[in-house]
């Protein structure tokens, strides 16, 4: 291994840098040729050449590099081998940033798009950073962290999208990493910048190599643990801003670069800043000539940011097994250890009457035709009920099955910050929808939600089948489930690129809605969220032995494979039932399990029922808002749930020791 | 070929397609007392068919974006606002009493909640085959059967052919050379308009020849790089349709490979006022009539 490692490292970065070069050369060899002949007049294909092709070159190293860079500065000051800007959310705050000043403030992006971008980065890293050094800088929290911040990002920027003019969608998709060059502007701009944060890297090769060592050690050496830290991260994250306001999110490269340089034996600091970036320029390069040869005349539409993403996350599927994570226990507050005296039934039925009342008043009070706001009696209300009670009783089902799958799915990971989402089945879902869409002519609501269901089973059948090799160990199965929600989101950014209208009928259902939902599938839902549930309470005994360690679930003779595979094929299931009616993105799996812990419903049956009680409740308010913030226009009830949820989840969490 | 000089081009078409919209098409048919259908529209091509035919809606959607994507003519204040086409609000869609509910397949997943609250005249215009001003007829004719206005829609399409004609024999006069029609996305890309396009149809009744030949989806358009358009037929003027995004202009003034694109470089490049591309007949007239007054000015 000693001497094969050094050697594994040019091997592989030749593997990448070769076939780019040579698909690049076949695309602009003939044009390279004649450059040195001069023409008379306009030359289409050498200006090409000059002011799109080579730049776009330039862009894809240069990018590449940084991204790599970026990443290796996150996984060095955070420990943590997950880390990158996309999985930290750096790079999706970046765009929002990006959206949000687009729309509201055209003016600030004429002169200071770097700067937007890094204050969007700015605010979505310390957001992370913040829980992050509550939580010991935990590797999945923070991962997770991230990607709540990641998903709030994309949340708001799907409302904004929604919320104007449909025609103006490509714009935002523009967003998603298109490496399209017309000037040396963005090259030249990108050089300088990293540059200097390349330099300021290199200055920290040896204290951050320091912080390998344990703080101890580190701090009898006289390193300023902290400010090494800080300055690292800074670094990582201005390297993120800038490459995202010069070509949008580019998915991935940032994590699979580092991780590809230390598989590859890349054991020590200093080795790790050289080979990852150059795996990272490898990895952008090949990818752009691949799309560029694969899309032909197309290939200005292909974001190279959601093809790498397509790439990069099997390939951290791949990687997955070869980490060494190991099965970290945090200490988890909702140890039977810590159980208080018991006031669950009050609270339940606390819980019950709210959900009672709430849901009565969305169905009596809405907007008239007026816009004013009105209580409905008598006949108005006898129009108005056909349209409201199935959403209303669509909400309750929904929130409820989210939030059990949420229990079920934090308690089995022993880690709170878990929620359906990232088991990727909602993608799965989202995926299946797409597919429909796109291939039929005019789907019908029953062709779009079975599409919708089979998706979501082919990646439960894909979770399930990489879950086994692991034993079931549960970060591993949340951390494919992460890689396969970005896998589907690339691919489905990639169907959006394309700039059909069909793909705004994709986006309004990705953000979640019961829109447009009759009594009878709204009575499905329910029926089937009381029986999920009801499954849930009686497998909740499980739930109260598996965070207490695989050790302690078999000396009580707990068949703990069996046992976890039940448990994730049931959260699987109330996760493709509940997201069918709300789509992907809202964050009622997560919030709904943490409110009922704060209710102080801690033993597995009391928190399964408070939390399924909570969790509708939430989406019901979420659905009012979304029926009468905006009225007559629509926001989806998904995606208020996410805006208020992922806020307070975040405080929550933070809180949280 | 007469060059449009693009400093010029603006202003002047703006006040040229106010003076030719009052004498060619904000004189509609004559519009009759409100004993006529409650109707509603989810699309804006049929609505704006509707209109033509003498029928204002009482509920439209997306009716807030009507004065940006289809100008003309305006929608009278009193039209309900539907919301969101994909999201339309069933509520107030249902609380305006509608008699007859107007849809395209776009929306057909919500056909069965639609026909709880009225019967539902679903009309394709934009389809993988055919073409959509062909369609456009079609359904202007099938409309105004369906609202007891056959004569109406009748002489509103005899009225469109004359006007076709008459920008044709303009056209024809003027012998401009081909048009690429865009829509700016970003500054680096932009939406063109080509074999299944309205746009492209309007340019076959008129004689005027579209410069891009390249593929394109159903509705007629392709994702495009800017700088494929130089591809376009030699002597192409290219035409942005507005709305323009805010940073495209000051960053394309900088734009070497914009500069010399050979059309924007002999400043053959304007700009001309928002029309719907994916309308019905209305929208293929405004457009017709704007683009015919771009390429005919310099010949007064």
């Amino acid at each position: 291994m000693t001497h094969t490692a050094p050697l594994r490292l040019p091997v592989i970065a030749l593997l990448l840098f070769l076939p780019a070069a040579a698909l690049s050369l076949a695309h602009l060899g003939p044009e390279l040729a004649h450059l040195g002949t001069a023409t008379d007049g306009f030359d289409i294909d050498r200006l090409v050449l000059l002011y799109s092709d080579l730049p776009r070159l330039a862009t894809a190293l240069l990018a590449g590099a940084g991204l790599g860079l970026s990443g290796v500065l996150l996984q060095q000051v955070l420990r943590n081998p997950l880390a990158s800007p996309t999985t930290l959310g750096l790079s999706a705050g970046a765009e929002l940033a990006l959206a949000l000043a687009t729309l509201y403030a055209p003016g600030l992006l004429m002169f200071g798009r770097d700067a937007v971008a890094l204050l969007g980065s700015l605010v979505a890293g310390l957001a992370v950073f913040a829980i992050g050094t509550r939580r010991n800088f935990a590797p999945v929290a923070l991962v997770l962290a991230g990607l709540i911040v990641s998903l709030y990002g994309k949340a708001l920027s799907s409302l904004l999208i929604l919320l104007h003019d449909h025609y103006l969608m490509s714009l935002f998709i523009w967003g998603a990493g298109s490496l399209h060059q017309q000037d040396w502007s963005i090259p030249l701009a990108l050089l300088p910048r990293l540059a200097v944060l390349a330099l300021a890297a290199a200055l920290l090769i040896r204290p951050l190599g320091l912080l390998t060592l344990s703080d101890e050690q580190a701090q009898a050496l006289g390193l300023k643990i902290a400010l090494v830290r800080w300055g690292g991260a800074a670094i990582a994250l201005a390297l993120a801003a800038v490459i995202t306001s010069a070509v949008g999110v580019i998915g991935f490269v940032g994590l699979v670069a580092p991780t590809i340089a230390r598989i590859a034996g890349a054991r020590r600091l200093s080795s790790q800043i050289l080979w990852a970036p150059a795996i990272g320029a490898g990895l952008l390069w090949l990818t752009d000539a691949v799309v560029n040869m694969a899309a032909g005349p197309l290939a200005a539409f292909l974001p190279t940011g959601a093809v790498t993403a397509v790439f990069g996350s099997p390939l951290l599927l791949l990687l997955l097994p070869r980490l060494k994570i190991g099965d970290r226990r945090e200490p988890l507050p909702t140890a039977v250890a810590r159980v208080r005296r018991a006031k669950g039934p009050l609270v339940l039925i606390l819980a019950t009457l709210a959900l009672v009342a709430i849901a009565g008043l969305a169905i009596l009070i809405g907007r008239g035709t007026d816009g004013g706001w009105v209580l409905a009696t008598g006949d108005a209300l006898s129009t108005v009920l056909p349209w409201r009670i199935p959403r209303v009783l669509a909400a309750i089902a929904a929130g409820g099955m989210l939030a059990v799958a949420g229990v079920i799915l934090q308690r089995l990971t022993a880690n709170e910050m878990v929620s359906p989402e990232v088991i990727g089945v909602s993608a799965g879902a989202t995926m299946g929808l797409a597919a429909a869409l796109f291939l039929t002519a005019a789907p019908t609501l029953t062709t779009e939600l079975s599409a919708a269901a089979a998706g979501a089973a082919l990646v439960l059948v894909a979770v399930l089948a990489m879950g086994r090799r692991s034993g079931f160990a549960p970060e591993r199965v949340v951390l494919a489930g992460i890689a396969l929600t970005a896998l589907l989101d690339a691919l489905i950014g990639l169907v959006s690129a394309s700039g059909d209208p069909r793909a705004l009928q994709l986006l309004s259902w990705i953000s979640g809605t019961t829109y447009g939902m009759e009594l009878r599938p709204a009575l499905v839902s329910l029926a089937l969220a009381a029986g999920l549930t009801g499954v849930a309470c009686f497998v909740a005994r499980w739930l109260d032995i598996l965070p207490l360690g695989t050790a302690t679930a078999r000396a009580v003779g707990v068949a703990v494979s069996p046992v976890r595979l039940a448990l994730l094929a049931l959260a699987v299931g109330l996760t493709a039932a509940g997201t069918l009616v709300v789509g992907p993105l809202s964050f009622v799996g997560l919030m709904a399990p943490h409110v009922a812990r704060e209710l102080g419903l801690r033993r597995a049956l009391p928190q399964i029922i408070g939390a399924a009680l909570c969790g509708a409740t939430i989406m019901v308010v979420a659905d009012f808002v979304g029926r009468n913030a905006g009225f007559p226009y629509e926001l989806p009830a998904g995606l208020v749930s996410a805006l208020v949820g992922a806020p307070v989840l975040l405080l929550l969490l933070r809180r949280r020791q | 070929m007469a060059p449009v000089r693009p400093a010029l081009s603006r202003r002047a078409f703006v006040l040229a397609g106010a003076a030719s919209a009052a004498s060619a098409i904000a004189a509609p048919l004559p519009v009759r007392a409100s004993e006529g259908p409650r109707l509603v529209s989810l699309d804006y091509g049929l609505a704006n068919t509707a209109m033509a035919l003498g029928v204002t809606p009482v509920g439209v959607a997306a009716a807030a974006g009507w004065s940006k994507w289809v100008v003309e003519p305006p929608l009278p204040a009193n039209v309900a606002d539907l919301g969101m086409d994909r999201l339309i609000n069933l509520e107030r869609l249902a609380a305006l009493k509608p008699n007859l509910i107007l849809a395209t397949p776009y929306v057909a997943s919500l056909r069965s909640r639609l026909e709880d609250i009225a019967p539902v005249l679903s009309l394709t215009i934009y389809a993988p085959d055919g073409e959509p001003l062909e369609r456009a007829y079609a359904a202007t004719r099938t409309l105004g059967d369906r609202l007891d206005r056959r004569a109406d829609a009748d002489a509103y399409l005899a009225k469109a052919d004359a006007e076709f004609a008459d920008w044709r024999t303009r056209i024809a006069k003027a012998r401009p050379g081909p048009v690429v029609l865009i829509n700016f996305m970003d500054a680096r890309h932009a939406r063109v308009y080509g074999a299944h396009a309205l746009f492209q149809n309007a340019l076959d009744r008129i004689g005027l020849k579209n410069g891009w030949t390249g593929p394109t989806n159903f509705w007629g358009f392709q994702t495009i790089g800017l700088e494929q358009l130089a591809q376009a037929e030699p002597g192409s003027t290219i035409v942005a349709i507005e709305p323009i995004p805010p940073d495209v202009e000051p960053t394309l003034a900088e734009s070497p490979l914009w500069n010399r694109l050979p059309a924007v470089a002999a400043g053959r490049y304007a700009e001309l006022p928002g029309a719907l591309a994916y309308g019905a007949v209305p929208s293929a007239l405004r457009f017709a009539r704007l683009i015919t007054d771009l390429t005919t000015a310099a010949h007064g």
